[in-house]
């Protein structure tokens, strides 16, 4: 597992305006060209963020998913689910 | 031949500029302002900018441990949408001394990636905006990877900053040069131990504590010593950019800083280093 179709589609969250959009309006059309293992495309589909720590992303870019809402995430959200991956609940 | 005349670190947080225009007798616009009098006072013609690219120019397709942007002129940020961040469409350039800079680095063993069409993000406007605010001087990027491990050994960045200095003294220009690190000494954006509605974590105030010490004091043998790759990691997913600080303290010799403050809270250092003193 490379992680790089992750950190390409978080590189293109921030810099491409045209598939931040996309990601919004159809998430899976918008990962389909991306060199994702299914795990890693199920994971980001899913806002999957303990998954995705897990798998070793970099957290500084996956910042950048509750920055602009990608896959429903708010910053609340993503702190608890990443929390709550580390087996911390508080 | 040219000159140093000065060298100033400080962070780069994009909620800067509109801190700074919301408050600005606040403590950004103190800690910024008292760089800024030094750098004004020794007055450089241009100014080499030791940055961290955050994953805008560099990502995974392509990331060099260093690289210099080398173009008549530069602009940025694009897409980095920070309430308040300013947007600069023409960023001069130091075009004839970057590519001096790139002979004499390749001179010394520093492969350097070269590029001549590039954008800045936030990490190269917010300290210029803050210490250059007419963007009258032209900039030189030179960008460390101090954000995707592996990072490069800081001995080795200690190094790079060492060329620099040797290359500023051999460009034949009549030129006053100034050097501005750009980035926090500790920082963790986006992960597990972020405080609650923030992006980040609090800083590593252990590690900030004694990069701060090794500054004020010239204990740059003890920093080098202790930047590890796996204490920088420690110290947050952007401490890494405390290397663009041990490049500037290659560039800056044996020279004391004369103004080094700390602001703990934010993982941060403010410094200056003149030549006139």
């Amino acid at each position: 597992m490379s992680l790089y179709g992750i950190h390409k589609a978080l590189y293109l969250l921030q810099n491409d305006l045209a598939f931040r959009e996309r990601l919004r309006t159809d998430p899976a059309g918008a990962l389909a060209p991306l060199p994702l293992e299914a795990l890693e495309r199920q994971a980001l589909l899913d806002g999957d963020v303990a998954t995705l720590y897990h798998m070793g992303t970099h957290t500084f870019l996956m910042s950048r998913l509750p920055r602009f809402n990608a896959f429903g995430l708010t910053r609340e959200e993503y702190q608890r689910r990443l929390r709550r991956g580390m087996g911390d609940e508080g | 031949m040219a000159e140093l005349v000065g060298a100033f670190g400080v962070p780069h947080m994009p909620t800067t500029p509109l801190a700074v225009r919301q408050q600005p007798t606040g403590e950004l616009a103190r800690l910024f302002g008292a760089v800024r009098a030094h750098l004004e006072a020794v007055d450089p013609d241009v100014l080499l900018v030791f940055d961290t690219d955050h994953f805008a120019s560099w990502s995974y397709h392509a990331l060099p441990v260093f690289a210099l942007g080398v173009a008549p002129t530069t602009c940025g940020p694009g897409t980095d949408d920070w309430p308040g961040l300013t947007s600069f469409a023409a960023i001069p350039v130091a075009e004839s001394f970057g590519q001096h800079v790139y002979r004499r680095g390749l001179d010394h063993g520093f492969d350097l990636t070269l590029s001549q069409d590039f954008t800045v993000d936030h990490s190269i406007t917010v300290p210029l905006e803050m210490l250059n605010p007419a963007m009258q001087r032209p900039m030189l990027p030179f960008w460390v990877n101090g954000i995707a491990p592996p990072l490069p050994l800081a001995r080795r960045v200690f190094a790079a900053g060492c060329m620099v200095r040797e290359a500023i003294a051999a460009w034949p220009e009549p030129a006053r040069v100034g050097i501005i690190a750009s980035g926090a000494i500790s920082g963790d954006i986006g992960g597990p131990h972020a405080r609650p509605g923030q992006p980040g974590a609090p800083a590593d105030a252990d590690w900030v504590r004694f990069v701060v010490a090794c500054l004020r004091e010239g204990s740059t043998d003890a920093l080098l010593e202790a930047a590890t790759r796996e204490r920088l990691r420690q110290a947050g997913n952007v401490a890494g950019e405390c290397l663009n600080w041990i490049a500037l303290l290659g560039s800056v010799g044996d020279r004391r800083p004369v103004q080094v403050e700390m602001q703990l809270e934010g993982g941060n250092a403010y410094a200056a280093w003149r030549w006139d003193r």
